[in-house]
């Protein structure tokens, strides 16, 4: 295997559902070209049924795609070693329903023939990390919250510490509590080092924890490039404080006018429902923010502010 | 060819496997893991244990219990061997319909509900995935089959002993008859559980007379007859050398002499008084000419000669061969050919049946026909085909039996209600000969060997008062058919469907071949014997292994039902998974219904639409053969499907026989010889399927 770089790399994928009789039904997908680097976050937009899935489940042989080359991690997708590299989150997590939480994991670990010792310890450390408690861990699969099913479907993704993780709408049926929670964690392994295919039509999700996005349309790939290019107005700034009066303020307004700005306007930002929210709840629940240092996000709402 | 088309399925399967694995899954193979293996196995066992499957078994249990209440055994140890066949055919049952049913839905299942994604994007490979899903429901199967064999252990054990105590209460009974107390008393002893190896003797046969060298007797009276097998196809009928078209007349060549005992005539010798016998070649168209018997003189016997076609419809009967009184027999004690000149219609008949059986007997009573068997140089009844313009001899169509290495003929008594009758006589019975051969022998330490009867017997109107005792009497011998030494008899008293333990000295028995001669000695009392009435205790096993050795046998028919299931359900939405399996695992036993008719099936179908009697017509022979070769392709195909009555252990189990090993292998054959190799289908299939909705 070449190490060029590249996570994953499409060259003219194409894929065609047919009905019974080989006919064609739907092009789900049409000539994608996609290259995902080593340690990037990547953001696959675009609305419902757009190809997003189609292309996630091409990239892991679960169908075949009808004309284009894949490479995951170089290597192809039928290819088993690729697998011991990779985890996936299925756009919902159907797992084994009468298996409990940590049956669960150790069944995906001896997929990867981790052994017991391993086995002992990575599964309550998943388990943590993923924030399933003690009582749940028991409890079979059919009885968890849609949220909780998303939780055990991440850890099975991450059991064997895979170097890329694809994640198939990792938010939805999550609250947004949870939905923080995921997003720390897509950046935490962003800083271990590894690469995240992620897909989503929650354009929130992405925009806070994507470097790169491509936007899905109709199977056809719209835009493609770096998330704070794509969001940046360049010709706008914006200037924030604390503890001005309005009197203050207005001569600071005065001040930039001179400057020979157009259009100066001094506004209170609101705050986002889902920050309001997380904060609500943490502060109920006695703990740190922890992150974003304004407890805040503007208009702009980039993502170098968080980390 | 031949040797590529009787072993197809071998190669087949053999091609697939080797295909499978080591050209196109060579990969797959050497990352096997059993570690995945088993934990895939583990979740298909987890799951299925978890929806509580096991609850098929109390419905098992349930049933069990109410027919073990329902059935009617005729004694003790019958009703414990009722139990266990009725057990042993409920868990195969459950076993078979759960794990068919589990076994296709799972995979498709897995697929609709997504559960598969996680699991093929782990580095396990589809035969991983396949091999251990097999696995799994394997474990189900074994779990349902050691609750449900520790259950029929159990609850046999608590039968049989409660079945003691009524034994017990039987034996007290000062009422009870003496053929039914012999056997209590055998219960009593070798208590009811015990599970025996038997050797069997074929068919018996009836005679009047024990058989010596090749000199065989049947008694008159319509009690039995010689049959003589004609195995022959329609093209036979025309020897070689011969115009296709040239008309054949047709004769039957009976050789034979008689007796006529004297109880009917003692003080006339009748024979002296009648004409010279025929010489052996010549035509013997006087014999059938009905003469006159002396009125001083009792009459003289005739002859009954019957033909049968292969589906035991008559062909002739003695009116169409002439008089339906039957043909008279020469006036003379000796070996004698009789010449029977048979219709045109009749002969028409023959060509077209090919194969039928001639059957020869007589009603007169007091009489024995005698025959020898057949050999190169001599034949006691043949077929001759003549030129009617010419009177030139075509040729002789003589006994020839399917199988060359049997005999041509067998000596058969009257069929009754239960099996051939041998009619009770204090002097004069017939014989039943039961010939054991190659048996092994279980010889007692007082030098006998064992065996049980059971028999069924009917009654004669006009003997049922008459006789005021209950049981039949039966003369036992043993003869060794090499030295012709008998020995002495062994009188026993029976009663219909009840068992008979008697022993036999072992010495005449030495090398396991040897003759049981059976005479029925009560008047008025018809005895029905089958291959089975009598057989040799060789030996014994423990019953719970026997009951371990079924549920294995089942075990392995689940394993093929998994296999096939899963097959099916890798390219099929699951109800129609489901009903292919279940046609793939009876479509063997239906073909072999069909095909039991070998040739036979083509001639009938075209009888049906011709009618009989133009055997040579061209259409005919297209209809004919045409059907052959399709039910020829059928035969084909069901050699590559599983031919799941190996798997049957119920009849054994009933006769509380031990299932001897070579039938556990046969079933293995069976379970992997088809299993393996669509295992390896199942998983080229799943390898190439997209797995998502
Ligand atoms: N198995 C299938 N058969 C036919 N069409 C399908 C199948 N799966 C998805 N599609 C179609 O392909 C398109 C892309 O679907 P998908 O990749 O699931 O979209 P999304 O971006 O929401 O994940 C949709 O139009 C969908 O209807
Ligand atoms: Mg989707």
């Amino acid at each position: 295997m070449a190490d060029n770089g590249e996570a994953v790399r499409t060259n003219h994928l194409t894929k065609v559902y047919k009905d019974f009789w080989g006919r064609p039904k739907v092009t789900a997908l049409d000539d994608l070209n996609l290259t995902i680097h080593r340690g990037e976050v990547f953001g696959l937009l675009g609305p419902n049924g757009s190809g997003k899935s189609t292309t996630i489940k091409l990239l892991l042989n679960l169908i075949f795609p009808t004309s284009g080359d894949i490479s995951v991690l170089g290597y192809r997708p039928d290819s088993r070693l690729m697998k011991e590299k990779i985890g996936f989150l299925p756009e919902e997590s159907y797992l084994h329903r009468f298996l409990n939480g940590e049956e669960t994991l150790e069944f995906y670990g001896k997929m990867f023939r981790l052994d017991r010792r391993t086995l002992k310890r990575r599964v309550p450390e998943l388990l943590d990390i993923v924030g399933l408690d003690a009582k749940a861990r028991k409890r079979k699969l059919r009885e968890y919250s849609k949220g909780m099913a998303r939780r055990i479907g991440l850890a099975q993704a991450l059991i064997n510490n895979p170097e890329l993780i694809l994640l198939d709408e990792p938010t939805t049926g999550l609250d947004p509590l949870g939905t923080k929670e995921m997003k720390d964690l897509i950046l935490s392994l962003k800083q271990q080092g590894k690469t995240v295919l992620l897909c989503s039509h929650l354009l929130a999700d992405v925009q806070d924890v994507c470097d790169r996005i491509t936007i899905l349309f109709r199977g056809k790939m719209q835009t493609l490039g770096e998330v704070r290019d794509l969001l940046q107005v360049r010709d706008i700034a914006q200037i924030q404080a604390r503890g001005l009066t309005a009197a203050q303020l207005e001569e600071v307004r005065q001040f930039i006018a001179k400057m020979g700005a157009q259009d100066a306007t001094i506004t209170h930002p609101t705050t986002t429902l889902e920050d309001l929210f997380v904060r609500v709840v943490l502060q109920k629940t006695g703990e740190n923010i922890g992150a974003g240092g304004v407890g805040y996000a503007g208009a702009s709402g980039d993502n170098a502010a968080r980390s | 060819m031949e040797l590529f088309a009787d072993n197809i399925e071998y190669i087949l399967g053999g091609a697939i496997v080797v295909l499978g694995l080591l050209v196109i899954g060579l990969k797959d193979v050497l990352c096997f893991s059993f570690r995945r293996v088993w934990a895939i196995s583990g979740v298909v066992f987890a799951e299925s244990i978890r929806r509580r499957v096991l609850w098929v078994t109390p419905l098992a249990i349930i049933g069990v219990f109410i027919v073990a209440q329902l059935t009617k055994p005729f004694d003790e140890q019958d009703a414990i061997r009722q139990t266990l066949k009725f057990s042993i055919f409920a868990t195969g049952l459950i076993v078979t319909l759960t794990t068919i049913i589990l076994a296709a839905t799972n995979l498709p299942k897995e697929i609709e509900n997504r559960v598969i994604y996680t699991v093929v994007t782990k580095p396990t490979t589809r035969l991983e995935i396949i091999v251990g899903k097999v696995i799994g429901f394997a474990r189900v199967s074994a779990a349902i089959l050691l609750i449900m064999g520790l259950f029929t252990w159990g609850y046999l054990h608590v039968r049989a002993w409660s079945l003691q105590g009524s034994i017990k209460a039987g034996l007290a009974d000062a009422q009870l008859s003496q053929v039914h107390r012999n056997a209590l008393q055998h219960y009593r002893e070798a208590g009811l559980l015990r599970v025996n190896t038997y050797a069997w003797s074929g068919e018996p046969q009836i005679f009047s007379q024990p058989p010596e060298g090749d000199r065989r007797w049947i008694p008159g009276g319509d009690q039995a007859k010689a049959q003589f097998f004609f195995d022959y196809t329609s093209a036979d009928f025309t020897p070689p050398g011969v115009m296709p078209d040239t008309p054949i007349a047709m004769a039957l060549l009976v050789d034979l002499s008689y007796q006529q005992s004297r109880t009917i005539m003692p003080e006339v010798d009748p024979l002296s008084a009648y004409g010279i016998p025929l010489p052996s070649n010549a035509a013997a168209e006087e014999s059938t000419v009905p003469s006159t018997p002396t009125p001083l003189l009792p009459p003289r016997p005739r002859l009954q000669i019957n033909i049968i076609d292969s589906q035991h419809n008559p062909i002739a009967r003695p009116a169409d061969l002439g008089d339906a009184r039957g043909i008279m027999l020469p006036a003379t004690d000796q070996f004698a050919t009789m010449m029977i000149p048979l219709p045109p219609a009749i002969a028409g008949k023959l060509v077209t049946a090919g194969q039928f059986a001639v059957d020869v007997g007589t009603s007169a009573l007091g009489t024995q026909l005698s025959f020898r068997l057949p050999q190169d140089q001599y034949q006691p009844i043949s077929l001759r085909l003549i030129n009617p313009e010419t009177n030139q001899i075509l040729g002789d169509l003589v006994p020839r039996a399917p199988d060359p290495q049997t005999l041509p003929v067998r000596f058969i008594g009257e069929q009754g209600t239960f099996g051939q009758q041998l009619h009770g006589d204090p002097h004069n019975s017939a014989i039943a000969v039961f010939a054991f051969r190659n048996t092994d022998r279980a010889v007692s330490s007082d030098g006998k060997i064992n065996f049980e009867m059971n028999i069924g017997i009917e009654r004669t109107g006009a003997e049922q008062n008459v006789d005021s005792d209950d049981y039949t009497e039966l003369e036992i011998r043993l003869a060794d058919p090499a030295t012709g030494a008998t020995s002495p008899p062994n009188i026993i008293q029976a009663e219909s469907n009840r068992n008979v333990f008697f022993t036999m000295p072992a010495d005449l028995a030495q090398n396991g071949n040897f003759n049981l001669l059976v005479r029925n000695l009560t008047t008025g009392h018809w005895v029905g014997l089958q291959a089975r009435s009598v057989q040799l205790v060789t030996g014994n096993v423990l019953f719970s292994w026997n009951l371990f050795k079924s549920l294995l046998m089942l075990w392995l028919m689940s394993l093929l039902v998994i296999i096939i299931a899963m097959f099916c359900s890798t390219f099929l939405s699951w109800p129609i998974a489901i009903v292919l399996a279940v046609i793939i695992l009876l479509s063997n036993w239906g073909i072999q219904q069909l095909g039991d008719m070998g040739n036979e099936l083509g001639n009938q179908v075209a009888q049906q639409i011709f009618g009989g009697n133009q055997g040579q017509a061209p259409q005919f022979r297209v209809v004919s053969s045409s059907v052959n070769t399709l039910n020829k392709a059928l035969q084909a195909l069901a050699k590559v499907l599983p031919d799941i009555s190996q798997f049957s252990a119920g009849e054994q189990l009933q006769r509380g026989v031990n299932m001897p090993w070579r039938q556990l292998i046969d079933a293995a054959a069976v379970a992997f010889g088809f299993g393996i190799p669509l295992t390896v289908l199942a998983y080229l299939f799943l390898r190439n399927k997209e797995v998502a909705p």
